[in-house]
């Protein structure tokens, strides 16, 4: 599992803000959902805890679905910057 | 609640200690030089490091704090498995490639890299050694928590046996042998998450009110100092009584009394629709100079559970005021935020060869613990339910649903339990050992060391930081974990992020900028939770509406305010980072 030695890769510096430019993009969508949930959570209380999503509150479909975007945006950056390499 | 010692639970906890020790032994003789000791080489698998990151980030507080905050108060207890995931997109998206490259075996390596700056080293530096020092206050706490009724333990000899397991760990070791040992515990812990997730939904959920409390448990000191149930003496004999656990479904909405095996969203269904039968947190008073603790029996709404601000500190959601609804915000903003500061997760990406390796070992801690929060939901609300909650210990939700199973899944969650906060504990030791011979020794003070001084000297502040973290343990028993952990996420976000993120993306950065965003982050952050209303209601045992700020999450207003340092003190100093580059 080990591998030679510690390395720092030189990429040209369009790679690295063409990179910057994706993990800013994607992280300002992921921070209008979650900073959604936590309005919602804390200024619209009683909608948030009286609505159902197929049977399961909102809030825990919400929390649910903010962890499964996590993953998700997680994979979409690794995948658009294998194909960026 | 008094607790049967399990020999089975004695022995697989040994088991896992010794493993733990052995292998920190027998990896950290062969890191020789200082970039195997703190750096591992840089030789870590991507796929180690991402499980490994895992095994350095579930605390305690994450594992047996939010399973028992689910357990008591539902989803609030979830809003923290939210927050804490969502801090590492913060990691993966703008933090761990640039750390990566521009660093090398500290937070503060990166942070002075273009400018090379002693003064900002000294402030990183600082900055690392108060937020590991406030994030080790938590984790003693809760080791303390929890060997109490695991091994029979006082409070006092878990923090120091905790304190001490761990120093020998470090000593012993270098970041090769923890990521190993981080590697396994994390792997280790969502694998067994998962089996109870199984069995909890194997079981599916059973109607028993015939097991309903219909009095509260009175827990008294009697003249003889020993603690007694309803006038019963306290403990396991024939003669004795224990605390009654609770935690049990009294009616379905469908009117059933066994739902069978469930799927994941069957499950939340049906919690959804029942009543539940738990426990008030306890009531204390002073009764004939002894002291009296009351746990009243309490039914709530399966629905009312999944709806946020159960949790005493997260109430003030529901009211009218703003400032208690600006403290919740305040936290979740510095989960969000905080993750990408901790100096423990930082120096993790410098075990791995390159910047794609820090990627994709990121990719795959976010998939590990994403993964696991998701089955905290399900570990929470199955302990709800389970019929096993001590009413008088919510850090045990979790081992006690597992007891609930079996014998030997109880020994082996509480084990599990247990190296978690050896595993966090040392890789917050690690972080400020490692910290202090580079940035303070070699960077502020310019002590030329070689290769085996630079680890002595790491080693000796290991030992210090390791006694002062037992101290902090036994100083802030009883204190509120998750509060703790937030306060640390609050400093580390407001000393390190807005530095770390100006330095890169904007600049008109200057060193004078960056020194003074770092310190005024960290003493702000410290200063308003000095003075904040929890400390003034715990710590001084004041009225907390005489404290001098208005809410007790500094986050808000520190990280903003870190920013702002940054801009106004850069726009009014020296070299920009643009001028370097001409």
């Amino acid at each position: 599992m080990h591998h030679a030695a510690n390395e720092v890769d030189h990429e040209p510096e369009s790679v690295i803000q063409r990179r910057q430019r994706i993990g800013l993009v994607l992280l300002t969508i992921f921070s209008l959902a979650y900073g959604g949930f936590i309005g919602l959570c804390t200024f619209a209380y009683t909608w948030i805890s009286e609505t159902s999503v197929a049977g399961v509150p909102l809030t825990v479909a919400y929390g649910v679905g903010l962890i499964a975007m996590s993953i998700a945006v997680a994979m979409i950056y690794g995948l658009m910057n294998r194909e960026a390499k | 609640m008094v607790y049967e010692t399990s020999s089975i639970a004695i022995a697989v906890f040994l088991l896992m200690v010794a493993g733990t020790v052995g292998l920190s032994f027998y990896l950290g003789a062969r890191a020789r030089s200082s970039h195997g000791y703190f750096a591992a080489g840089g030789s870590i698998h991507w796929f180690v490091n991402g499980i490994a990151f895992a095994g350095d980030y579930l605390s305690a507080a994450s594992f047996l704090g939010i399973c028992g905050m689910i357990a008591f108060y539902g989803f609030d207890g979830f809003l923290y498995s939210i927050g804490y995931l969502a801090g590492w997109l913060v990691a993966l998206l703008v933090i761990a490639e640039p750390l990566k490259r521009l660093g090398k075996y500290t937070f503060a390596d990166a942070l002075a890299s273009k400018f090379q700056s002693d003064g900002i080293r000294t402030a990183a530096g600082f900055s690392t050694l108060i937020v590991s020092l406030v994030y080790l206050v938590p984790q003693m706490v809760g080791a303390g928590a929890l060997v109490k009724p695991l091994l029979g333990l006082a409070y006092w000899q878990g923090v120091t046996l905790v304190g001490s397991i761990v120093v020998v760990i470090v000593v012993t070791a270098g970041m090769v042998s923890t990521t190993y040992v981080q590697f396994l515990k994390g792997g280790l812990l969502v694998l067994f998450s998962l089996i109870l997730t199984v069995l909890v939904m194997m079981r599916g959920v059973e109607v028993h009110p015939e097991e309903a409390r219909s009095h509260p448990q009175r827990i008294t000191v009697g003249a003889d100092g020993a603690k007694y149930v309803d006038g019963v003496r306290l403990g396991l004999k024939e003669s004795e009584r224990n605390v009654a656990p609770v935690g049990r479904v009294l009616e379905m909405a469908d009117g059933s009394t066994k739902t069978g095996p469930l799927g994941p969203v069957g499950y939340l269904r049906a919690i959804s629709g029942s009543r539940i039968e738990l426990s008030s947190p306890a009531k204390k008073s002073i009764e004939d100079g002894r002291p009296v603790v009351e746990y009243a029996p309490r039914v709530v709404d399966g629905r009312a559970m999944m709806a946020p601000g159960n949790l005493p500190t997260f109430q003030g959601i529901r009211r009218a005021e703003v400032y208690p609804k600006l403290d919740f915000v305040s936290l979740m903003l510095a989960l969000f935020a905080g993750t990408a500061s901790l100096p423990h997760i930082l120096i993790r990406y410098y075990t791995v060869r390159d910047q794609a390796s820090a990627r994709k070992s990121t990719i795959v801690g976010i998939g590990a613990i994403g993964f696991f929060y998701l089955l905290t939901l399900y570990i929470g609300f199955g302990a709800m339910v389970s019929g096993a909650l001590d009413p008088s210990d919510s850090n045990m939700a979790a081992p006690l649903l597992a007891k609930s199973f079996s014998e030997l899944l109880f020994a082996a969650v509480s084990a599990i339990a247990f190296t978690t906060v050896l595993g966090t504990v040392s890789g917050l030791i690690v972080a400020a050992g490692g910290s202090v011979a580079h940035d303070f020794v070699a960077g502020m003070l310019r002590i030329q060391l070689n290769d085996s001084q630079m680890i002595r000297v790491a080693k000796i502040a290991s030992i210090i930081i390791g006694g002062l973290a037992i101290l902090a343990g036994l100083a802030f028993e009883g204190m509120n974990v998750s509060y703790l952990v937030g306060w640390a996420f609050a400093i580390a976000a407001s000393a390190n992020l807005p530095a770390l993120l100006m330095l890169l993306f904007w600049k008109g950065t200057t060193k004078q900028g960056i020194i003074a965003g770092v310190v005024v982050g960290t003493l702000a952050s410290l200063l308003w939770i000095a003075v904040c209303p929890e400390m003034f209601k715990t710590m001084y045992g004041l009225d907390p509406a005489r404290a001098w700020v208005l809410f007790s999450q500094p986050g808000l207003v520190t990280i903003p305010l870190s920013f702002a340092v940054i801009v106004v003190v850069s726009l009014a100093s020296g070299e920009r980072i643009e001028d370097r580059r001409e």
